[in-house]
């Protein structure tokens, strides 16, 4: 389960204020955004999903450590940018004295001391400063090969591209270094999500709609940059005054176990 | 008997102490050590039950189905993944039954299927903080996986439930994002039951084929 919630957040993160727990995703566009997911599974199933098994099976634990760290660093200044454009000047101090230190003595982002000495690493994107500014979610959309997303975070995407110096950077080869960063991207994300999205597509009672659900409850816990205000979960009803159910526990109890609260 | 001026430093001194009064009874409402000690003894024991290769997995299964019927308020969460369509079954206490059983079974098997992946690990309460005071509280915790490795944070909710304490929802924080588990029940029930036009029994057989498919993958793992 944490795998499959990692990469779906790490996912958001590569690419991608008020808790909204009980609003479901607007979906309107559903009927389309089944098919697209339907021709993503296609595809991954006979691309994707292969390649990132064998990107694992040939490379060590540490070294995918290191490409997702080197991955992550390089966003540092898009990351830097939306924590300014949010009013968040503590944030944005941290995100620069991050990527400082590991571009520099955490050789070019492959290591992360930052995190060592306390620097804890967060994430933001344009869609999140959008969220931050207001503006509503809108439509789900799912698009082949970005995974899910909604309008305002779409755009947010498109964005933060915009933001990122590597894009208007040039150099020597510098179409094949975007083109190699987004390759290599692609797979590092669908290596993270291996379990997940055998997880889902094993036990959801609907992968497509578990995607949606999944991406829509991190992506307000990131809006609030974490953990939500405990004073916006939603109520549990007491249905203590309904006709006492009968005993749901196992019809046979043959535990051997003293259990917390058992009488000794 | 002459009235002296206040000094200063003794007016601070008062201001100070009425805050510290004033802030007191808010400190000693912000964690609750009985439901940390709660999650603590019940969560451990699930783990330590998980990583228990010296019984049969069926005996194994029994303890595990039994300690998590305890320490959750299924019928409660049972009753809240159905959102909207909860007071569907208010009118037939037969069904509210089938319903919460089958959402239990299913439940439990998939706690036990993910945090397999934890057992024979450790769980490390870190705090709690009381959303309403007495009766609705949240633990903080770490799971950690056996032989090591990066805790995972995990967050329990609990509300009073007559003497004592039962989990409502449990949430994970990943990357620093956070997701409540029983939301996200939620909402993929919500959009199974508007699918069927609100057929909970449809949503009951799924249910009952998914938790089938991963009772077989447990045994199979055992």
């Amino acid at each position: 389960m944490r795998r499959a919630l990692t990469a779906l957040s790490f996912a958001a993160c590569v690419t991608a204020p008020s808790m909204a727990w009980a609003q479901e995703a607007a979906d309107p566009w559903e009927g389309f955004n089944r098919n697209l997911f339907a021709a993503n599974e296609t595809i991954d199933q006979a691309v994707f999903e292969p390649v990132a098994r064998g990107y694992r099976a040939i490379t060590p634990a540490p070294l995918r450590a290191g490409v997702i760290n080197f991955l992550r660093n390089l966003r540092g200044p898009v990351i830097f940018t939306n924590d300014v454009l949010q009013g968040q000047v503590d944030r944005a101090g941290i995100t620069a004295a991050r990527f400082g230190m590991n571009t520099t003595i955490g050789l070019a982002g492959v290591l992360d001391p930052a995190t060592q000495f306390g620097l804890e690493r967060h994430s933001e994107d344009f869609g999140q400063t959008l969220a931050v500014w207001g503006l509503d979610a809108g439509p789900y959309i799912f698009v082949p090969l970005l995974g899910p997303a909604n309008l305002r975070d779409g755009v947010g995407r498109i964005v933060d591209v915009a933001l990122d110096p590597l894009t208007w950077a040039e150099f020597d080869e510098a179409d094949n270094v975007r083109t190699g960063r987004f390759v290599v991207t692609g797979v590092a994300a669908r290596e993270l999500a291996l379990e997940a999205v055998d997880d889902i597509r094993r036990d959801a009672l609907d992968p497509y709609v578990s995607v949606r659900s999944s991406y829509g409850l991190l992506r307000e816990s990131a809006i609030q940059n974490g953990a939500a205000d405990i004073r916006d979960l939603p109520e549990f009803e007491d249905i203590s005054e309904l006709a006492p159910l009968e005993t749901l526990q196992p019809a046979t109890q043959t535990a051997s176990y003293a259990l917390p609260g058992d009488t000794q | 008997m002459t009235a002296r001026p206040l000094t200063r430093a003794e007016v601070l001194a008062a201001i100070l102490s009425i805050g510290a009064l004033a802030a007191a009874p808010e400190a000693r409402a912000a964690r609750n050590n009985e439901a940390e000690t709660y999650v603590q003894q019940n969560a451990a024991a699930a783990l330590r039950t998980l990583g228990d290769r010296s019984v049969s997995s069926a005996q194994r299964q029994q303890t595990f189905d039994r300690l998590m019927a305890q320490f959750a308020d299924m019928p409660r969460i049972a009753n809240f993944v159905l959102g909207r369509y909860g007071p569907h079954l208010r009118a037939d206490p037969a069904l509210r039954g089938e319903w919460t059983r089958t959402f239990q079974n299913y439940s439990i098997a998939v706690y036990e299927d993910r945090l397999e992946r934890y057992s024979g690990g450790g769980i490390r309460v870190t705090g709690s903080v009381e959303r309403v005071a007495g009766s609705d509280v949240i633990v903080n915790s770490e799971l950690t996986p056996n032989g090591g490795g990066r805790a995972l944070p995990v967050q329990w909710r609990l509300l009073r439930s007559g003497n004592g304490w039962k989990v409502v929802d449990v949430s994970l924080v990943l990357d620093g994002n956070q997701i409540w588990l029983a939301q996200q029940q939620q909402r993929d029930f919500l959009a199974a039951l508007d699918r069927n036009r609100g057929d909970i029994r449809a949503l009951m057989t799924d249910l009952r084929g998914l938790t089938a498919s991963l009772r077989d993958r447990i045994l199979a793992r055992s």
